[in-house]
């Protein structure tokens, strides 16, 4: 198949780069599902993970990418609740990030605007509950608030994110890992 | 090997490149039978199909070679979701809600069987192959690459860990507890692994450019195992 | 900037009227490179190779050996470049510029793309685009090349480290370039690596293809070298070899001089380690005392890391009895009392000046606060880095970066300090100063163990010597 124009702008590195974040944002799903097991936990390390991964590459669709080969990388491995529908848990809130830093490149570098991204980005958690919950054949109010239960963790780690990300963000461009011209 | 604290972290790198193939399936095959058993778990609705398709999800099973034991990873997320599904129906519907919610819960775990099947027949190197066919040539290398050197980045975040630990950085669990220890976690390890990974995936490419890399079509080596 | 010649037929006349008997097959013409404008990391370097010879680029650590050898490779696309570099190992029509110009950098792990040998050969011919009817025989070519006579499924995981970088050679050369370019060979491979390499290196010269080695420590190669460079602080290359570039042997320190006392820091009787189901070797029995250094070398692979994690509790022993500080170890009691030397130190460097870098090992180590300023200013002026206090580790030479680690260690005055191969890559002149360093503080009471890839002459200093052999644990008789 021939290289989509788009996926030659990025450079090998980066995207090696961007494969190791999946990663991981996978083995940390794995460990911590041994030891926390809270409902929605897995959003802290997905968030940091496509936040950092986004930030750290000149890539406008690097979160995107990210979270398609960590969905991929989790169906391989067999994880997640959702069968095949985990590629979705990792996209869908990858796409969120890109689509605001598109409209808002610095918003990941105040914790007030990163709040706002990763908690639009968690949301997207009780969007994909409330989806599954309807091709269940769930009753419509039973559906609305299992997604919400579900929704509700999500939100929590993500604003826990949302708080690490800029000071991550601010040590790495310190460290000379993202430069002006990534950002 | 015995597991102390945060370092188990680092033990599920074997995972990554392990191969279980009991079965002598294409991957492809494989995977695309995952996913019509995962997805009959939308489609049906009534008890005798529910039970229909569990007998089906153990008869693959059975033929795949696949150790009863792993439907041990299945027992806490259901157990988690009946619960969920019976008190939110239970709430709603009282008694009548309690055949619903086991329903829409066993729905669930018809979801999570194939993929537990896949993970074990078929190594992740493999399955990295098999959904390199349908994807761009450089997203193709990158998804092979980034399975095969992972294990690498991993050891030395590993090491980098256990020096950071030695140094005194608050790292055990119990630390780990404590909010206040966060920040010099962020410090002293998270950021050093971002840079290590991004030195990692710098060398990589170098080398793979160094033998003639580029974006663009590629050959295959047909002897591939 | 790098000139890429387009037009094979003019590339071939210049060979040819630039010497009939052996042809130019890269040149470097005024070529400077440097990602700041006021730091040159190459100055107005001029070289030229012809077929067939075999050139050394000598130097320091972090004197520019690496930048140069991916400039001939045309890889480097960050920073500035002037000058030229002509290359006419172009050898078709639609080649990348500098398709015929072979590299093999430091690091075999990270090079090694494939599981297998066959596959791992056929990635550079998968790049190019090569018919795969075509791959079996250059790959079975290029491996016979090196000598490396293994089936085409052996895993490549299953190789020696010698066995690895020979493959790393093979799959350059099934690309067939004219020259072949290796950085840093030496400090990758045991005794027995180096030779094979050399027996490869002395082939592909008789067979017409010149050869660079970027190398600090040319020795098992010095019959083959016809012209040795040296590169100079500021990016200058000049013809020879400076003799304090050759590895020197540290002197013995007299016994007498290391003021050991009767504590015992480490203790192991009949000690086996390894992970998993897996026992790495076995019948480990030694004792360290204050102020003792021990070594101990083996092949990659044979369980060193894996004795440093023993020690440091990750792991527990298999079998026997392990002692540090008194007690069995673990990660929780040896905090600040035992600390670990990472293979590349600069990677556990955390904070964006050396001052702090210092001053943060200091604190967590739970020193009082009030002694931080004079220990941090104590141990920068002992590592002769006290003019780096202000910088960024994170932009400073790899020896520099190294010296950085090594003092971050040394301030939290460990009692036991725990080394992974903390000489590869140094040049002589750091392996004195870390040599000097790790005997100061030996004489104040800190232990130390070290391991290696190699004895070479490090030996010297060390009290005790045991090497892993063969899946034992044995002394090394001095």
């Amino acid at each position: 198949m021939k290289s989509t124009p788009f996926l030659d702008r990025l450079p090998l590195r980066d995207a090696l780069f961007l494969g190791f974040c999946a990663g991981a944002i996978i083995v940390c799903k794995i460990l911590f599902r041994w030891h926390l097991g809270i409902s929605g936990h897995a959003m802290f390390f997905t968030l940091i993970g496509l936040m950092v991964a986004r930030s750290c590459v000149s890539f406008r669709w690097g979160a995107t990418l990210t979270g398609v080969l960590a969905g991929l990388m989790a169906m391989t491995l067999g994880l997640g609740k959702g069968g095949p529908l985990i590629l979705t848990k990792f996209v869908v809130p990858a796409l969120v990030i890109d689509g605001a830093l598109l409209l808002f490149p610095m918003a990941l570098w105040s914790v007030a605007t990163c709040i706002v991204v990763a908690l639009l980005a968690g949301s997207t958690k009780f969007f994909l509950s409330w989806v599954q919950g309807i091709f269940l054949g769930m009753d419509s109010t039973v559906v609305v608030q299992r997604a919400a239960i579900d929704g509700v963790g999500s939100l929590i780690f993500s604003l826990l994110a949302a708080l690490c990300v800029p000071s991550l963000l601010r040590q790495l461009k310190a460290r000379g890992v993202i430069r002006d011209s990534t950002r | 090997m015995k597991r102390k604290n945060v370092d188990a972290l680092f033990m599920v790198a074997p995972i990554l490149e392990t191969p279980r193939t009991r079965i002598n399936i294409p991957a492809g095959v494989h995977l695309f039978i995952t996913i019509v058993l995962s997805s009959s778990a939308f489609l049906v609705r009534d008890v005798q199909w529910i039970s229909t398709m569990i007998a089906v999800n153990l008869g693959w099973m059975a033929v795949c070679g696949v150790p009863w034991r792993q439907l041990k990873r299945l027992v806490r997320p259901f157990a988690m979701q009946t619960v969920m599904l019976l008190a939110l129906y239970g709430f709603k519907q009282g008694q009548q809600g309690v055949l619903p919610a086991v329903q829409v819960s066993l729905q669930l775990m018809l979801t999570l069987m194939p993929p537990i099947v896949l993970s074990w027949c078929v190594p992740a190197s493999q399955m990295a192959r098999t959904f390199s066919r349908w994807m761009p040539d450089q997203a193709a290398f990158v998804l092979s690459a980034s399975l095969h050197f992972f294990p690498m980045v991993l050891s030395e975040w590993r090491i980098l860990y256990q020096a950071q630990q030695l140094r005194g950085v608050p790292l055990s669990w119990k630390q780990l507890w404590r909010p206040w220890h966060w920040r010099l976690v962020l410090r002293c390890l998270v950021v050093p692994a971002v840079v290590i990974a991004m030195s990692l995936a710098h060398e990589i490419a170098l080398a793979a450019r160094a033998r003639n890399f580029r974006s663009g079509k590629r050959s295959c080596w047909m002897e591939e195992i | 900037m790098a000139s890429r010649n387009r037009d094979g037929t003019s590339m071939a006349e210049w060979n040819i009227t630039s010497n009939p008997d052996r042809a130019v097959v890269l040149k470097l013409e005024d070529f400077s490179f440097s990602y700041q404008a006021a730091q040159p990391i190459l100055s107005r370097i001029n070289l030229t190779i012809r077929a067939g010879e075999c050139h050394c680029l000598c130097g320091a650590t972090g004197q520019g050996k690496s930048t140069l050898a991916l400039a001939m490779k045309g890889l480097l696309d960050e920073g500035t470049q002037e000058g030229c570099v002509h290359n006419s190992a172009r050898r078709h029509e639609g080649d990348l510029p500098f398709a015929a110009v072979g590299l093999v950098l430091q690091n075999p792990e990270t090079q090694l793309f494939a599981r297998n040998v066959g596959a791992e050969v056929a990635f550079g011919l998968e790049n190019e685009g090569i018919d795969p009817a075509h791959m079996r025989s250059r790959v079975e070519s290029a491996l016979a090349q090196v000598n490396l006579n293994l089936p085409l499924c052996t895993p490549v995981n299953q190789l020696s480290m010698g066995q690895k970088y020979r493959l790393l050679v093979a799959s350059v050369l099934v690309l067939q370039p004219q020259v072949l370019i290796l950085d840093e060979p030496v400090a990758q491979l045991d005794e027995e690596g180096q030779q094979q390499l050399v027996r490869v290196v002395r082939r592909l010269l008789q067979q017409g293809i010149a050869v660079v080695l970027c190398e600090h420590d040319p020795h098992p190669f010095a019959d083959l070298i016809d012209h040795y460079w040296t590169l100079y602080q500021g990016g200058r290359l000049a013809s020879g070899r400076l003799f304090g570039e050759a590895s020197v042997a540290p002197e013995r320190e007299e016994a007498s001089n290391a003021p050991t006392s009767d504590e015992v820091v480490v203790a192991a009787e009949n000690l086996s380690v390894g992970y998993g189901e897996k026992t790495l070797w076995t019948g480990g029995a030694f004792t360290l005392r204050c102020g003792e250094k021990m070594l101990v070398c083996g092949d990659n692979g044979c369980g060193k890391s894996t004795l440093m994690q023993t020690l440091c509790g990750f792991l527990s022993p298999r079998h026997g009895e392990l002692r540090v500080l008194g007690h069995c170890p673990s990660p929780q009691l040896l905090q600040g009392s035992a600390l670990l030397l990472m293979q590349n130190p600069h990677k556990q460097l955390t904070e964006t000046s050396v001052w702090e870098e210092l001053s943060m090992s200091h604190r967590l180590a739970g020193h009082s606060r009030c002694d931080c300023r004079q220990a941090c200013e104590q141990v920068l002026e002992q590592c002769g880095i006290s003019h780096l206090k202000d910088a960024s580790p994170h932009q400073l030479s790899y020896g520099q970066r190294h010296l950085v680690a090594l003092a971050s260690v040394l301030v939290a005055r460990p009692r036991v300090l725990l080394m992974d191969d903390p000489f590869a890559g140094l040049d002589s002149v750091c392996r004195q100063r870390v040599h000097r360093l790790i005997d100061q503080y030996c004489q104040q009471g800190m232990a130390v163990i070290c391991v290696s890839h190699e004895s070479g002459d490090h030996d010297m200093i060390f009290d005790q010597v045991f090497a892993i052999y063969g899946g034992r644990f044995e002394a090394q008789e001095r």
